[in-house]
């Protein structure tokens, strides 16, 4: 009996400790650094192959300013992260290849974009990647789906963070604080998704370029001024200074295919039909006194109302949108 | 007999509905996706009434024998043998449920989670807590999912509220898909969902009383039906119907894209916890069923020796079956004719009770 | 022979599985049968709390007292018969010597079966030679047996502990008293016993004892006891008074607002300090003697009219049946009588606050107090007691509440955040924001460990500043956890052994594990913390949750006394609320329902009177 006691009491122990960490301890266990995380993916038509594969990933190395010891100045450089871009026939077969320069294992789990190049978008292959990702384990619905003018590796070496060090951050809160100007359309994955396969919906995507960031001289080519704000398209916003790359307006599709894009301006309409309009200012010029501008902060007041009826064989759509300024 | 102790009518209702309820966790949404599109909450608007019918026989049967639970009316009503035999039918669907929890909870929980892990090693952890609750016996398991029912409530809750951000009302439209006709029937087929409230009837005598088995029953059956049904209108909301039936398992994907602000997201992992509680909850108590009317029909004094090998079948079973999609059909066929053994033979035993006229001995008052 | 060795270790080991039905019956705390009858102030009977060995015991007293008084009668008529009744006696003495050393020497403990008959002798001489043999003289140096004459005449000794027993009371209000012969002037030759009892001795307590084994046992807790020739009893004069710790701050259960007394390692004192909060005529306290060798004391108190009968009852058939050599402290008793020592979960409240002890007897729980040891158990247990401290309901409601708040969240914290933290960088990567994530990462790259080790070895040296924090002497400690957990920690990330962010993780979960009241709860979160550090690092959120399972199965199993560890939120009765949430005071109106208490109500539903009554005229508004 006492014996059995101290037998229990062993075995007892060793299911409690020994056996769990022993036995399941590393199937699926990986160690934060042992991870590289992709901030942002890029998928471009590829020369040799079907796609080129960009992978934007945070880098570990200028982060350490907080610490203690730690005297790195990172000076001008305000990037804190590192791209790379590879030739590969699929995205998944793409990462694995990517994963040979690195020491980490390639993560998805915390990217907030994947952009497409136009080019891509407007093309077949398009639907094939889109459709695809869901499928991978890591992906989330929720990252935004973004498509670019001109090649998504051109777009990634200019996606920098302005004014702060912590892409990560940045990235995600970037596209949220945008969509609050409602110049840009909400476009994560799920959205997108539910309207590709939705028989009622049409996806929406959002749309950026790369900006010269070159305000024109006086005298220097014609340009009419704007009439509300916002006429412009993603790359072509008259600034200088900050990052290249904008997000401005909207690439609409067609089931999995781009067919064509919406101004800053158009996009807050969208917005205000489909009800996702949060607020936004609107510059006015004045009816009495055109030299004036009336500028206007409006926001929704209450959701669109969308009546659809059917008349002689043509649907009529009576749309009722109620703001307020 | 068995030594079970006393319980009250919430923790009965508890336990029925984390049985029920737990279902809404995995894949059966999906496939419910699959078979009527979305009117699958149309369909449970069918299929409460129907458990609502099935329980009202149960409830006819049991007020016929007062005092009995009901292997012993069996017993009375078919003889000793065949009653026997007809309990234990019983007994095997609960066993076969629980199983399909522990298979269905490790399978789905490798596609999300853990995807190098085997599949035996999450069964083998999933059967250590259900196996000591069986263990330790039916007024500790009752009160342990009754402990944990307000937290799988809430995070449930959290979940609808959360995903409000994403709801579109139109993804609802069209209400009516399909024919009403179809609908009906899968309806009245998919009342087996409701069906583990024939285990009330099993612990009758802890329950005290045919009073708090009526109640229990009602309220069991109300509350997951509310649940399950708001379950699947969120589900409609969120995705439309060509989404929703891609996914493996719904609930988590909608825990998935949940997004409030730039804390609030990515945050599926801590509905981990309640998914996995109330999937090890619901086989349990299953398993415990099966126990309880083991030791009923065999007058087992004692369900503790009985342990050990209980988990050794359970685990040797859910081993057997070979990949998820056969699982996945195993439940829709299970889900489509199980109907047949928790409300049909009662019924069947109803049926014969009246026929041969046969009576409890009333006692008390 | 291999073979045979491996099939017997599969047998062993299937022994180990191999069902044992359990081995007592589990106590039930069953309703009082008659609730309605003892209205409020109404009292149960007494004979309710007395197990059938106590009511046979007091039988017997007045049985013997009336035997006695026969006795003493026909004594003074034939004298001659007195040789032979003490003959007789001898004779059995010696069999019974010879008896024993017939048995063999193994058992050194004296035994208690052979004394237990002997009446005492009226011979003197028997008496202190028997006195002698018994308390070891004079090998033992500390006992003292003193001869003297009585009035001149008649022989007479006291025995005591030196030490043990005051000597001033022994010089002053014994020895002096006894040998003054002006005192024995009014001696009119009568019974010289009852004349030193009730003329000479000038000692508040004096009581008289029949057999040598009650008067030996008397001696050791330090009474003096007083034989005189020619009579079959004795005096014990209460005399103790050793050196003893004056009554101090609590040190583990220490409140800034409320009572600020604990107890003693004297009984006596400990007892005294109850019964000066409770002054109640009803407060019962009873003595019981545990373990053969020590003899040492325990104490049960309860409320008559409250307490459920049956409990007390329990408990006193748990102590009693103890048997041991040596039961010191409350440590000790706890584990001798808890129900199921298999359970990490404490079964017993463990305190050194007397008003704790005071709330809960009043509650209607049993407090044990032990003799050697400043604490007292208080039986039964549930988690809502070990959770609550006494400080709540010196505070007003709202602050009360926000306390147990926080000390739940305490609670898990000190149980779970580690394992949390764990599983969440190990298999839950995409929960945490990223750019924490990336910096953990970023501080994490030159540890050369896997997380766990690293978690382990920073566990291992909390554990190791705490337990040294203990042992070190004085000033030293305090100031040790502090630097060392500074210096440590500090040093660890400098060395590039741990990451910063698991600092915090381990110095939170100490500060959680600190802020649980009970020493004993504290304990077990402190062990269980590992089992989730386990299971969480073998398999992230799913293995804590099996973990989170089987430790509420266990404590939903868990019976103290017969009552749920769970009470009141399970089994549910109408105070379910009141485990986190503290009622406002005018709002106890109940008793806990989970003790069954013989009187259900603590105050009358309007408990403060001045909500229905007349402000003084002129007063109003």
């Amino acid at each position: 009996m006492r014996n059995n006691l101290v037998k229990k009491i062993i075995l007892v122990l060793l299911i409690v400790v020994l056996l769990p960490v022993g036995t399941a301890g590393c199937y699926d266990r990986w160690e934060p650094d042992d991870l590289a995380y992709v901030l942002a993916l890029g998928l471009d038509k590829g020369v040799t192959d079907k796609l080129r594969l960009t992978l934007q990933m945070a880098s570990f190395r200028s982060q350490s300013g907080g610490g203690g010891g730690g005297q790195q100045k990172s000076g001008g450089q305000a990037s804190a992260t590192e791209s790379l871009t590879v030739e590969c026939p699929s995205v998944y077969t793409g990462i694995n290849i990517a994963n040979v320069t690195t020491s980490q294992k390639i993560s998805l789990m915390h990217t907030k974009f994947i952009i497409f190049s136009e080019e891509m978008a407007r093309s077949e292959d398009f639907k094939k990647y889109i459709m695809s990702l869901p499928h991978y384990r890591e992906f989330r619905e929720s990252t935004n789906i973004i498509i670019c003018k001109g090649k998504a590796s051109d777009f990634i070496a200019q996606n920098k963070t302005f004014l702060s060090m912590r892409p990560a951050k940045a990235f995600s809160v970037i596209l949220s604080q945008q969509v609050r100007a409602s110049f840009i359309p909400r476009g994560r994955f799920f959205d997108f998704y539910n309207g590709l396969k939705s028989g009622v919906q049409e996806p929406v995507a959002i749309l950026s370029g790369v900006n010269p960031l070159k305000l024109k001289q006086p005298g220097e080519g014609e340009r009419q001024e704007s009439v509300s704000g916002g006429e412009d398209g993603a790359g072509d916003i008259p600034r200088q200074g900050g990052v290249k790359r904008d997000f401005f307006g909207a690439a609409v599709f067609r089931g999995p295919k781009m067919v064509g894009e919406l101004d800053g301006n158009e996009t807050r309409a969208l917005g205000m039909v489909t009800g996702d309009f949060s607020s936004s200012d609107f510059s006015v010029k004045d009816p009495e006194k055109p030299d004036n501008t009336v500028v206007l902060d409006v926001r929704p007041a209450r959701k669109p109302v969308i009546k659809v009826n059917v008349k002689g064989g043509r649907p009529v759509v009576d749309l009722a949108v109620r703001l307020e300024g | 007999m068995l030594k079970e102790g006393k319980i009250g009518v919430f923790e009965a209702t508890c336990i029925v509905s984390i049985a029920i309820t737990a279902k809404l966790f995995f894949a059966s949404p999906r496939a419910l996706a699959e078979v009527v599109g979305p009117a699958g909450r149309l369909m449970h608007i069918v299929a409460i009434p129907a458990a609502l019918v099935g329980f009202l026989f149960i409830f006819l049967l049991m007020k016929r024998f007062p005092g009995q639970d009901l292997v012993s009316v069996f017993e009375t009503v078919f003889g000793k043998i065949a009653g026997s035999l007809s309990i234990i039918i019983l007994a095997a669907t609960f066993l076969f449920n629980s199983v399909l929890f522990t298979r269905e909870f490790s399978e789905a929980i490798k596609v999300y989670i853990y995807p190098f892990t085997p599949p035996s090693m999450i069964m083998i952890f999933f059967l250590v807590p259900v196996l000591l609750m069986v263990y330790l016996g039916f007024e500790s398991l009752a009160r342990t999912v009754a402990s944990f029912i307000w937290i799988a409530a809430i995070a449930l809750l959290s979940v609808f509220i959360l995903a409000g951000p994403l709801y579109k009302i139109y993804n609802l439209f069209p209400l009516f898909d399909g024919e009403i006709g179809y609908i009906a029937i899968t309806g009245l087929k998919r009342s087996s969902v409701y069906g583990d409230i024939v285990f009330l009837a099993v612990i009758l005598n802890p329950l005290q009383g045919i009073g708090h088995f009526k109640k229990a029953g009602l309220m069991a059956v109300l509350f997951s039906g509310m649940f399950i049904f708001t379950g699947l209108l969120i589900l409609g909301l969120a995705f439309p119907k060509t989404v929703a039936s891609e996914l493996t398992i719904p609930m988590l994907s909608l825990a998935r894209v949940i997004e409030f602000g730039t804390f609030f997201q990515r945050f599926e992992s801590v509905y981990i916890f309640v998914w996995s509680i109330s999937a090890i909850l619901a086989a349990g108590v299953n398993l415990y069923a099966f126990t309880s009317i083991y030791c009923k029909v065999f007058r087992i004094k004692d369900q503790k020796p009985l342990v050990l090998s209980l988990g050794v079948i359970l685990f040797s079973i859910g081993i057997l079956m070979p990949s998820i999609t056969v699982i996945v059909s195993l439940i829709a066929l299970f889900r489509d004719f199980s109907w047949a053994v928790y409300f049909g033979i009662p019924l069947l035993a109803l049926f014969f009770a009246a026929a041969r006229g046969k009576k409890g001995v009333k006692t008390g008052a | 022979m291999a073979e045979d060795q491996q099939q017997s270790f599969i047998r062993k080991l299937g022994s180990i599985f191999a069902y044992r039905p359990p081995e007592h019956d589990t106590f039930v705390l069953t309703e009082q049968e008659d609730e309605a009858a003892p209205e409020h102030g109404k009292e149960a009977g007494l004979e309710n709390y007395l197990d059938q060995e106590d009511l046979k015991k007091v039988a017997d007293e007045k049985i013997r007292e009336e035997k006695e008084r026969e006795i003493e009668a026909e004594e003074e008529i034939k004298k001659p018969a007195r040789a032979d009744i003490l003959k007789r006696i001898r004779n059995r003495k010696q069999s019974e010597e010879e008896k024993r050393k017939a048995d063999g020497d193994k058992k050194n403990k004296p035994d208690q079966g052979a004394k237990e008959a002997a009446g005492i002798s009226p011979d003197i001489n028997f008496s202190r030679e028997l006195i002698k043999k018994e308390l070891n003289i004079p090998i033992s140096i500390d006992v003292v047996v003193r001869d003297f004459k009585l009035n001149r005449e008649v022989n007479a000794f006291v025995a005591f502990i030196d030490g043990m027993a005051d000597r001033d009371v022994i010089n002053n209000f014994i020895l002096r008293q006894l040998m003054n012969r002006i005192l024995y002037d009014k001696y009119d030759g009568g019974t010289m016993f009852e004349y030193v009892k009730e003329n000479v001795l000038s000692v508040n307590q004096v009581t008289v004892l029949t057999d040598y084994d009650g008067a030996i046992n008397q001696i050791l807790m330090g009474v003096t006891v007083l034989f005189i020739d020619g009579y079959k009893k004795c005096l014990a004069i209460e005399t103790r008074g050793f050196e003893k710790r004056s009554i101090e701050k609590p040190t583990t259960e220490a409140v800034i607002h409320g009572s600020q007394e604990a107890f003693t390692e004297n009984l006596k004192t400990s007892m005294i300090q109850i019964r000066r909060i409770i002054k109640n005529k009803n407060l019962i306290n009873e003595f019981l003697t545990i373990g053969s060798a020590d003899q040492s004391g325990a104490s049960i108190m309860y409320i008559r009219g409250i307490t459920n009968p049956s409990l007390v009852k329990e408990v006193k058939r748990r102590l009693k049946s103890i048997k041991t050599d040596f039961a010191m402290g409350d440590g000790v008793i706890e584990q001798f009588i808890e129900d199921n020592p298999w359970r990490i979960l404490p079964q017993v409240i463990n305190t050194e606050r007397p008003d704790r002890v005071a709330s809960h007897l009043m509650q209607g729980r049993v407090a044990i107090l032990s003799e050697s040891a400043p604490f007292a158990l208080i039986v039964p247990v549930t988690l809502t007691a070990l959770i609550h401290s006494p400080e709540d309901f010196n505070l007003r409601w709202q602050f009360g509440t926000f306390l147990r708040v926080i000390r739940a969240c305490a609670m898990l914290i000190a149980l779970l955040l580690p394992a949390v933290y764990i599983s969440l960088i190990n298999y839950h990567q995409e929960m945490v924001p990223t750019e924490l994530l990336i910096s953990i990462a970023t501080s994490r790259e030159p540890v050369p460990f896997p997380s766990i080790v690293e978690l382990l070895f920073m566990e291992a040296a909390f554990e190791l500043i705490r337990e040294a924090g203990i042992r070190v002497p004085g000033v030293i400690g305090t100031t040790l956890g502090i630097i060392g957990a500074l210096i440590l920690g500090q040093a660890a990330v400098a060395a590039g052994i741990v990451s910063p962010i698991l600092i915090i993780v381990v110095a939170v979960t100490a500060l959680g594990n600190f802020a649980i009241p009970s020493y004993s709860l504290a304990f077990v979160v402190r062990l269980a913390r590992f089992f989730f550090i386990a299971l969480g690092a073998s398999l992230g959120f799913f293995g804590m949750s099996v973990g989170l399972v089987m430790i509420a199965a266990m404590m939903s199993s868990l019976k103290s006394f017969g009552v749920p560890f769970l009470a009141p939120a399970w089994p549910r009765t109408k105070n379910s609320g009141k485990m986190i949430l503290r009622y406002p005071v005018w709002e106890r109106e109940t008793r806990a329902d989970e003790l069954n208490t013989v009187d259900k109500r603590r105050q009358p539903k309007i408990s403060r009177g001045w909500v229905k009554g007349e402000p003084p005229a002129g007063e109003k508004e």
